[in-house]
């Protein structure tokens, strides 16, 4: 313990470090990143399981039992620095002397109360603290540890807490914020960052004025990076973070993620030595298409075997996927020698009929043109008698090219016709049924950015290497483009992602940068308004609440363990007081 | 306007025993005598088993897994005829997030079991706590998922429900019986009777909505507070 409190003396900017985990490999790689002590929990065990932190409170085993198992085997004499017990209180049957015994005889350096009744409140708090399970117990466990000479590391969330764990005098307290945000497993937050450090400074204010040589953590909630970290600890001027999901799950989670990505592209990389492949990669490069997922693959493919085809194509989707790209894309794949021609039907000044089938003598039609491509944006802007005519062209040509293969004569290829259609147009029936049912056979559907995210950190990366500032993305700032819908597709991921690189003084943009520019890219009061999942959430626990309590207020505010005036705030914000 | 009859009369007759062991096949063969079988409750002390069963004491699921053979066994056969324990109801943890549906099923057929209670059951945590469950899915809305498939894969459920809202929705699933619970009894009486208040509220509210028997769940610490909540009851629900 007094090796701890030297390095915290050395300078205050030495913040110490501690892992609370539950696996050989992260107590190693841990302890080899300088943290200063571990916890081992059996929270972290069921995180490197699959499951959430959480799962540590469910009856799923005795929770002393399975935790010593996995330390003693995995983390204990493996490491050079200290690792405290998270010895469960819950169970009537072991008492805190038997523990505090069996964590000195195991070897253990310390016990932290883990997992703890801070975790509950409401009714069944109550009954736990009734039954004599809840947190007295867990101090006296505390207490006793200290008595024996080990290092204590008492979890706390409230002040009647706090006071607990002075008055058992331990040697380091962890204000916990409640289960951590972030990852695939994040779960709603009580907290915002600096209501973290607002709450935290008031709290170590009071540990430091009735135990001035207790060293202050903060755990939890919203900190899920190192800047969140500093901010809290700095405002709080708390001696150091302990860390559990943000050291294993979320890295993990995405360091995996990107890993199986880049193995992945590797061996897209390596089939490119295929002819197949190398055709494939040409026209991802001509169309402009990035990603690596099944649909980009599935489009390629389509798109290759269509160039090799004088078939008629549609490309459909929404806006913003490059369909228009696909489209011309199809000209040099097919190797025509003619002129690639565009037709933007959206434009008022433009004469569609005229452009495509000539006017008389004085001017030659896109589809009159030998070996050429005519591509035709906004399609579905087409008056229908215009789609109409088109059909019966696209009739004439089949019907052409049937009568050309029984004379076995060739005559020149004609134009091929490639149309450019949102889905939403498809889906209403913009295109009269003879045109549609003519261009099935050649339709390449580009699926949107939200059913593909597979592709977001390819696209991303893709865009800094055009940006060309050599700068990366963290993983929280993935983590954030994973989670996002997308709904402007490549042009919005295109936006945020010149948007976070500006605001970004670092070579890594953090989820900071990213959180910022999404917020920027999205309509002005959708970010963090109760149109968001979590506040709907929050709206829905609050009615539940409500009727539990038949809408009493004061019944209400009591059974969620807030104030009445934080319950009216939020019944307020979420229209429940009309 | 009087209450709608409970189809099954017979079932306001009897009690439905939480058991830790399989008992012997008791009543007659169209209509066994039924239990929640529940072999940790061996496990853990009688006078704190509704706490303790939602804490990290004890295995639940394991318990009753080892109890019907472990889902480790073959179970690649059917199962024998005279395997089959049609009274028994096997009591699982449903928001166990290891849980696997499919190996559940297999093993309750070897063991001849066709019905599950959601018991103990995740409902009882209340408070922010719930919410913060139900945030990282290992809450209440996992756990009527997880019933709803026992159900779609033709397991009867007898589904016990906290609150009416609950109830509601164990009805939607299509649970076979319904047991109200009424929390976990606190050493005050006055929180007792205010559960039980609530508990009677709640089978009132429910009683002209249930076409299928609708039990009370009798914690041992609860006395006659529950009496009137009892006397709305089909049947009742008690440790053995």
């Amino acid at each position: 313990m007094q090796e701890l409190v030297q390095k915290r003396a050395q300078g205050s900017a030495t913040l110490l470090v501690g892992g609370a985990i539950g696996v050989g490999m992260t107590a190693e790689a841990a302890v080899r990143g300088g943290a200063d002590f571990l916890l081992a929990l059996n929270a972290g065990r069921f995180r490197v399981m699959g499951a959430a932190s959480l799962a540590a409170l469910l009856p799923l085993n005795n929770s002393n039992r399975f935790t010593d198992s996995f330390a003693r085997r995995e983390i204990l004499d493996r490491v050079s620095v200290p690792v405290l017990f998270g010895a469960s209180c819950f169970d009537p049957m072991t008492d805190p002397e038997q523990l505090v015994r069996q964590a000195r005889a195991v070897g253990y350096h310390g016990v932290t109360n883990f997992p703890s009744s801070i975790h509950f409140d409401g009714q069944f708090r109550k009954r736990l603290e009734e039954a004599g399970l809840g947190f007295a117990r867990e101090a006296r466990m505390l207490a006793l540890a200290r008595e024996a000479g080990l290092m204590t590391f008492g979890y706390a969330k409230t002040r009647s807490e706090i006071a607990h764990l002075i008055e058992a005098r331990v040697d380091m307290i962890c204000l916990n914020f409640g289960w951590n945000a972030g990852g695939v497993q994040a779960v709603a937050q009580s907290f915002t960052i600096a209501e973290a450090a607002d709450r935290a400074r008031r709290i170590f204010s009071i540990v430091r004025s009735g135990a001035p040589d207790t060293l202050c953590f903060v755990e939890g909630g919203p900190i899920i990076n190192p800047d969140d970290m500093f901010r809290v600890c700095d405002e709080a001027r708390a001696d150091g973070y302990v860390g559990g999901s943000t050291l294993d799950r979320m890295p993990l989670e995405m360091s995996v993620t990107e890993r199986t990505s880049a193995f992945k592209a590797f061996g897209v990389l390596k089939q490119a030595n295929t002819k197949q492949s190398r055709e494939l990669a040409r026209a991802a490069r001509i169309a402009g298409i990035v990603g690596q997922s099944e649909f980009v693959l599935a489009i390629l493919e389509q798109v290759t075997r269509l160039a090799a085809t004088d078939i008629a194509a549609l490309i459909s989707g929404e806006p913003g996927l490059g369909r228009g790209a696909v489209a011309r894309a199809l000209h040099p794949l097919s190797g025509r020698t003619g002129p690639l021609l565009t037709l933007r039907a959206a434009n008022p000044e433009a004469s569609p009929e005229a452009t495509l089938f000539g006017d008389g003598p004085r001017k030659q039609g896109f589809l009159s043109r030998p070996d050429s491509t005519a591509v035709i944006e906004n399609a579905e802007m087409l008056s229908p008698d215009l789609q109409a005519r088109l059909a019966d062209w696209l009739e004439q040509e089949a019907q052409r090219g049937a009568d050309t293969s029984k004379t076995a004569t060739a005559p020149p290829t004609r134009a091929r016709l490639v149309l450019v259609c949102t889905a939403a147009a498809l889906e209403r029936g913009a295109l009269v049924p003879a045109l549609s049912r003519r261009l099935q056979a050649g339709r390449i559907d580009v699926p949107p950015l939200r059913e593909r995210p597979e592709d977001v950190p390819a696209l991303a990366r893709h865009r800094l290497e055009v940006l060309g500032r050599g700068k990366q993305i963290s993983a929280d700032g993935y983590r954030l483009l994973l989670a996002h819908d997308w709904p402007g597709n490549t042009p919005e991921l295109r936006s945020v992602i010149d948007r976070a690189a500006l605001n970004s003084e670092q070579d890594t943009i953090g989820s900071a940068q990213i959180s910022d520019a999404i917020g920027h890219a999205t309509k002005p009061g959708m970010a963090g308004s109760e149109a968001t999942p979590q506040a709907v959430g929050e709206r829905d626990w609050l009615v539940d609440a409500l009727r539990r309590n038949r809408f009493r207020r004061g019944d209400t505010a009591a059974y969620l363990g807030i104030s009445r005036k934080t319950l009216y705030n939020k019944m307020r914000r979420f229209g429940l007081l009309e | 306007m009087s209450n709608p009859p409970v189809p099954d009369q017979h079932a306001r007759q009897t009690e439905l025993l939480i058991a830790a062991q399989p008992r012997a096949q008791a009543g007659t063969a169209e209509s066994p005598e039924r239990q929640i079988l529940a072999p940790w409750m061996d496990l853990l002390p009688a006078n704190q088993r509704d706490l303790l069963s939602l804490l990290p004491v004890a295995d639940v699921n394991g318990a009753l897994f080892a109890a019907l053979g472990g889902l480790e066994q073959d179970v690649t056969a059917p199962a024998l005829p005279d395997a089959a324990r049609p009274g028994t109801i096997a009591g699982l943890l449903c928001v166990d997030p290891f849980l696997r549906v499919h190996d559940v099923l297999r093993l309750l057929g070897a063991a001849g079991i066709s019905a599950i209670a959601n018991f103990p059951t995740i409902q009882v945590v209340d408070g922010a706590t719930a919410r913060v469950f139900d945030s990282a899915d290992l809450g209440v809305k996992r756990e009527f998922r997880i019933l709803a498939q026992f159900a779609r894969a033709g397991v009867a459920i007898t589904g016990f429900a906290t609150t009416d809202d609950a109830a509601e929705r164990l009805l939607e699933i299509g649970v076979s019986d319904l047991v109200f619970h009424p929390g976990l009894a606190s050493s005050d009486w006055r929180a007792r009777a205010v559960a039980a208040r609530q508990a009677e509220d709640c089978l009132r509210t429910l009683r002209p909505r249930c076409q299928i028997p609708l039990r009370l769940f009798c914690p041992d610490a609860f006395g006659t507070e529950l009496d009137a909540a009892r006397a709305l009851a089909d049947g009742l629900v008690r440790y053995a």
